[in-house]
């Protein structure tokens, strides 16, 4: 029988971190839990399960109250697209009459796993406030989802990456992300001079494309 | 690794490229300036994009080449996607910059920018039905297909500079190969060019024919056809029918086709171009050219040619470009639509 509770505790070079319980449910979202979880099935969950990302407590704690603020996503969007798809205007394409009861169950079923796999991907306002934190803290968080399987997670961690790097020069995403211009200066008259197509100035907009 | 001094150095090439990879191709370019890791990744990715942005089934290009006094006469040609090049062919593009030590294809060259520019889509223009059909049923006077010139007594030689769209043959036999578009230059005496508006635009196909869900202009140049230019063009081209006896053998190394400028550019950066097959008029379905009576010696004659379209050429970076720009066009007026009919 599966766990109700998951309890998980970090390991780091002998030393033994804080423990922390989460649902079975919001454990299942990773994917390295859920492979322990599958393999000890018959084992007793009572003590805390080790894990050796060279995670710190403190992305751990943040880690497990994401997981448990997402833990019934799935079932909750996908009730929600249910409900959605309920009235006949938002069926798309429009199911009429004419069809048979299989073809219409089928063009329901993929607009609502569209629609489910679209909603997953976006962030709520609860993540947004979630990766208001300086930059290498949101590079812990998307090391140890990596480490830790948890593609959502990941995908968040990505796209809030991705939007800080929107609309900056290259010298401010040098600062942002501490990275050390490793071209030589002769290299970079070589890159401005060959390959201006696509990065002339700092100053850059895209209607320079023009 | 001390996990308080994380940065993005830290972060495996998966994830710089799962980041990389959320970032419009605009936004996405600029970036290969911040350091060699970054140049690779993001030369990558946009060779990737670029080579995935001709299979996309909804996007068509409109090619409309017009002399500027048949603007509104002149339809619009859908262009069908032949191939786009592959990386290192151009022997003109410069020796890598930036490190790529992590690349995996070792058979192909590693994408630098400098490359990635140098790579052009193929697209062939077609006539289309739609288009093909009213010319027929209202056949106006500047329009007039080469066999309603020969017939129609009444009408005068065909004026300096006057443009008209023609078709090769009326009824086209089915075993054929599809006919291609062409259009007719006359350049009168002394006149050394003759011009050619080049609008290219991409559009998205909407649920109906000339329906489009959105629409965004590639380029908006001019070419000019020079006399000069015209009678090589048509030398060359009947040399090459000789020789290869009447086939089409179009596969020119990069280098012999610089040196005979078989292309037209339409406009200054060599985004858009085209390339005809240049043909003299009067040995085109028998259509009667009246030579001048007097022709003085250092005066250049009147000349008729008929260019047929044989390739569109697009820069796969501006198209890839333009493709997401109409993404992001078609995402900001959903809901909303334009039409533009004459009904």
């Amino acid at each position: 029988m599966a766990p109700t509770h998951i309890s998980v505790k970090n390991v780091d070079n002998g030393r033994d971190g804080e423990v922390f319980t989460i649902t079975y449910q919001a454990a299942m979202q990773s994917g390295i839990l859920k492979d322990l979880i599958s393999d000890f099935e018959h084992a007793s969950f009572d003590e805390a399960i080790p894990l050796m990302g060279n995670i710190s407590d403190h992305t751990l704690g943040r880690i497990i109250s994401w997981l448990t603020i997402h833990s019934r996503d799935v079932a909750r969007i996908t009730e929600q697209v249910k409900e959605f798809l309920e009235n006949p205007q938002n069926r798309q394409p429009p199911t009429g009459p004419g069809m048979d009861d299989d073809a219409v169950n089928k063009a329901l079923s993929s607009q609502e796993r569209t629609l489910v796999a679209e909603k997953l991907k976006t962030l709520t306002p609860w993540d947004v406030q979630f990766f208001e934190v300086p930059t290498d803290e949101v590079f812990d968080i998307l090391l140890a989802a990596n480490y830790l399987d948890i593609q959502r997670l990941v995908d968040f961690s990505s796209q809030t990456v991705a939007n800080m790097i929107k609309g900056k020069t290259t010298e401010q995403i040098r600062d942002l992300f501490g990275i050390v211009n490793d071209f030589t200066p002769e290299e970079e008259d070589e890159l401005r001079r060959t390959e201006g197509w696509a990065l002339p100035r700092c100053d850059w907009t895209p209607e320079q494309w023009q | 690794m001390d996990p308080s001094r994380l940065t993005i150095d830290g972060v495996p090439n998966e994830i710089l490229l799962t980041i990389l990879s959320l970032l419009p191709t605009a936004s996405l370019l600029p970036l290969a300036a911040v350091s060699r890791r970054f140049y690779s990744a993001v030369a990558r990715l946009a060779h990737t994009r670029m080579l995935r942005v001709t299979a996309q089934p909804d996007y068509r290009l409109i090619l409309e080449c017009y002399h500027p006094s048949a603007k509104i006469s002149t339809p619009y040609l859908y262009c069908d996607f032949v191939r786009t090049d592959s990386l290192g062919l151009d022997a003109r593009s410069p020796a890598p910059v930036g490190g790529g030590e992590d690349h995996v294809d070792r058979g192909l060259p590693e994408p630098t920018l400098g490359r990635l520019y140098g790579m052009y889509s193929h697209f062939r223009p077609v006539v289309q039905e739609e288009n093909r059909r009213p010319r027929l049923r209202y056949p106006r006077r500047g329009h007039a297909t080469p066999a309603q010139l020969d017939t129609s007594a009444s009408r005068s030689s065909s004026s300096a500079g006057e443009q008209s769209q023609s078709r090769d043959g009326l009824k086209p036999e089915p075993d054929q190969e599809p006919e291609r578009p062409s259009q007719d230059i006359y350049l009168d005496e002394d006149q050394l060019f003759s011009q050619l508006c080049t609008v290219t635009n991409l559009v998205k196909l909407g649920p109906k024919p000339g329906f489009f869900l959105s629409h965004v202009n590639i380029s908006d140049g001019v070419i000019r056809v020079f006399r000069d230019w015209l009678a090589t063009q048509a030398a060359a081209a009947r040399a090459r029918r000789v020789t290869s006896g009447g086939s089409d053998s179009c596969i020119d190394s990069p280098g012999q086709e610089r040196a005979t400028q078989e292309v037209l550019w339409a406009d200054r950066r060599c985004h858009v171009g085209l390339k005809f097959r240049v043909a003299e008029k009067d040995d085109v379905a028998g259509h009667v050219w009246r030579a001048p009576v007097l022709v003085d010696k250092a005066n250049e004659p009147p000349v008729a040619y008929r260019l047929e379209f044989e390739e569109l050429r697009v820069r796969t970076s501006r198209l890839l470009l333009m493709v997401e720009r109409s993404e992001a066009q078609e995402l900001n007026t959903s809901g909303k639509a334009i039409v533009i009919a004459s009904i």
